[in-house]
């Protein structure tokens, strides 16, 4: 399937029909993102910057207008070819993070990774040692700080294909260094599989050479 | 990596439920093959029974109460009714009864100080239900075979003996016994040995042979009347046909086998009975089947949406579900197919103990239900889990 470009036409979510979005550059617009660009999205809280994410990764139908993967109608696809979309091409760091309680941050990562077996034991070592995470690798999900958990949600995102990374407030929890380091890694992953980028942000931010930013 | 997946979703608290539920299945799954095999080995017990033997009926015109202070031959057949009865499609054969119209005395056992009058009838012999060794009749012969019906010595054994006091009888014993009979009328009489030969469920009269009785009612009686009695040898004794006919003309009739008519009607409501919970168990397995599963997939409906939106497929997801759920439902099929055949064994030897034929072994229609009912649970286990995780997409 056709990943090339992405295709946001007069899109808006149900719950935002009713709202003033003038001011927006996303809602009800015509948008193209094309693969290999970073684009940067910021809007403060409320704004709808979850949803969009969780419209352009596929869990979220609820809007009117329409969202083009390549020439596909989003809509248009079945649970399957989502999955196989989220196995290879859509890779993302959800804003809550979403990791196993059950799991250590070690099975965590490897349970996405076990998908596609894109990175070996060692990759994923030297990704959480980057991040100055390899210490959590054997501990329990639930026993880590936030910080913690965002980096594993990061290593996680990175073991996969991907043409597009959806990246929802991927450093929120990080200090300036950490966040530093974390950018520097996405950007060489991403670079590496000539990825795009949609990382939405409460604020401007320049962790990635973006193409364009646009206000939500 | 099968394991961090294994503990995401297998949890042992589910795993007790689905063994819970499996014990249901094997439960409702036992009784129903188990009744199910046992009322069609009943049916067709009964069937074999009915196929290979004719039923015979004994049929009499009702008594009234002003016929019988009336003519000397009350109510007999006439000639014109045995021929019109005769002429029913669903009459194979018929017979007469023929009374004694001589007077028959006899110490019927000396030993019990029994003295009576008695009665003879005779049927064909055809009708018989046993011809002992030594049975018939010959002019100049003094010595007169007797079949009794069982059930008269059953009367004596279990009411009679027990209330005054007297000895029980065996057939054998009284099979020993020889009685002296006096027959007479008609300004005659003769001295004859008798004795019991057999026994019959059929014959419900103290019967001697058909010559005899013809012999004697013309040389010390008023020849033969016209019988009272008839008996029919016919296809089906519940012919509806047949029935409908006999009620219509007034005729009263005794079964032959009316006492396993009625246990079998009860058998057969019996089994259905049990068919039926059985049914139901295996309904009830169904639901706690399904409901376990339910609950296994919406208590960790998180995880199941998350490893959705890592990118698994929702039929893997499922069929790793249904994995589980089909090894508790087939181990339990089998066992209850297992335990199944060992009641089979011991309800067919049963069968054959009580019946003199072999009951028919029948395993091909329990193999067919168990088999439709297992499948049926497992592909609308299926269809459920695969619908419920698809859901959660």
């Amino acid at each position: 399937m056709d990943c090339e470009t992405l295709t946001l036409h007069t899109l808006v979510p149900v719950h935002l029909k009713d709202r003033d979005l003038r001011s927006s550059d996303i809602w009800y617009r015509e948008l193209h993102f094309e693969r290999g660009h970073h684009y940067h999205i910021s809007a403060p809280s409320g704004s709808g910057k979850t949803t969009l994410a969780r419209i352009l990764y596929g869990i979220s139908t609820e809007y009117a207008g329409s969202y083009f993967i390549g020439d596909r109608h989003a809509k248009s696809l079945d649970i399957s070819e989502w999955s196989r979309l989220r196995q290879s091409e859509f890779a993302i760091v959800f804003q809550d993070l979403r990791l196993f309680e059950e799991l250590n941050a070690r099975e965590n990562i490897e349970i996405k990774n076990a998908l596609q077996k894109s990175c070996t034991d060692a990759e994923i070592e030297m990704m959480l040692g980057l991040l100055g995470a390899a210490h959590t690798a054997e501990r329990e999900s639930r026993l880590l700080s936030q910080g913690e958990k965002q980096r594993v949600a990061i290593v996680r995102a990175l073991c996969q294909p991907f043409s597009w990374l959806i990246l929802d407030e991927p450093f929120s929890h990080l200090d300036t260094k950490t966040a530093r380091a974390a950018a520097r890694l996405i950007a060489e992953q991403a670079a590496a599989r000539n990825a795009g980028i949609i990382s939405l942000q409460l604020e401007d931010d320049d962790f990635f050479p973006y193409s364009k930013k646009w206000q939500l | 990596m099968k394991r961090p997946l294994s503990v995401l979703i297998r949890q042992s608290r589910h795993r007790f439920r689905l063994f819970i539920a499996a014990l249901a299945y094997f439960a409702g799954l036992f009784i129903l093959l188990v009744s199910t095999d046992g009322y069609q080995r009943f049916h067709r017990y009964f069937e074999n029974a009915e196929k290979n033997q004719d039923s015979y009926l004994i049929i009499n015109k009702g008594v009234q109460a002003i016929q019988s202070f009336g003519s000397k031959y009350r109510s007999g057949f006439s000639e014109e009714e045995i021929e019109y009865i005769r002429e029913q499609a669903f009459v194979l054969d018929l017979g007469s009864f023929s009374n004694s119209t001589f007077q028959i005395s006899s110490n019927l056992a000396e030993r019990l100080s029994i003295y009576t009058d008695l009665f003879f009838e005779s049927v064909p012999d055809r009708f018989l239900d046993t011809i002992p060794p030594g049975w018939g009749w010959k002019e100049g012969s003094d010595f007169i075979p007797v079949i009794i019906n069982r059930e008269w010595l059953n009367l004596y054994n279990f009411n009679v003996s027990l209330m005054y006091g007297l000895p029980q009888i065996s057939e054998e014993m009284l099979s020993k016994w020889t009685l002296d009979v006096i027959i007479s009328g008609n300004g005659r009489s003769r001295h004859f040995r008798s004795r019991i030969l057999a026994f019959s469920d059929r014959i419900p009269s103290v019967t001697v042979p058909e010559s005899f009785l013809l012999y004697a009612n013309e040389k010390y009686g008023q020849g033969t009347p016209p019988p009272a009695r008839l008996i029919l040898r016919v296809r089906d004794i519940s012919d509806p046909k047949l029935l409908s006919f006999l009620n219509e003309q007034g005729y009263h009739y005794r079964r032959e086998k009316a006492m396993s008519g009625n246990f079998r009607t009860l058998a057969a409501a019996l089994l259905l009975i049990t068919s039926l919970t059985g049914f139901l168990f295996v309904l009830f397995a169904f639901t706690i089947v399904l409901t376990t599963v339910e609950l296994a997939i919406s208590d960790i409906s998180e995880n199941l949406r998350l490893l959705i939106h890592l990118g698994y497929k929702p039929s893997g997801l499922a069929q790793m579900y249904f994995r589980e759920a089909l090894l508790f439902i087939s181990v339990a099929a089998i066992l209850a197919w297992l335990a199944f055949l060992e009641a089979d064994r011991s309800l067919g030897s049963l069968l054959e103990a009580f019946s003199q034929g072999k009951a028919p072994l029948s395993i091909r229609e329990p193999l067919l239900l168990g088999i439709l009912c297992t499948s049926l649970l497992l592909l609308y286990l299926r269809i459920n889990i695969g619908r419920r995780i698809r859901k959660l997409a």
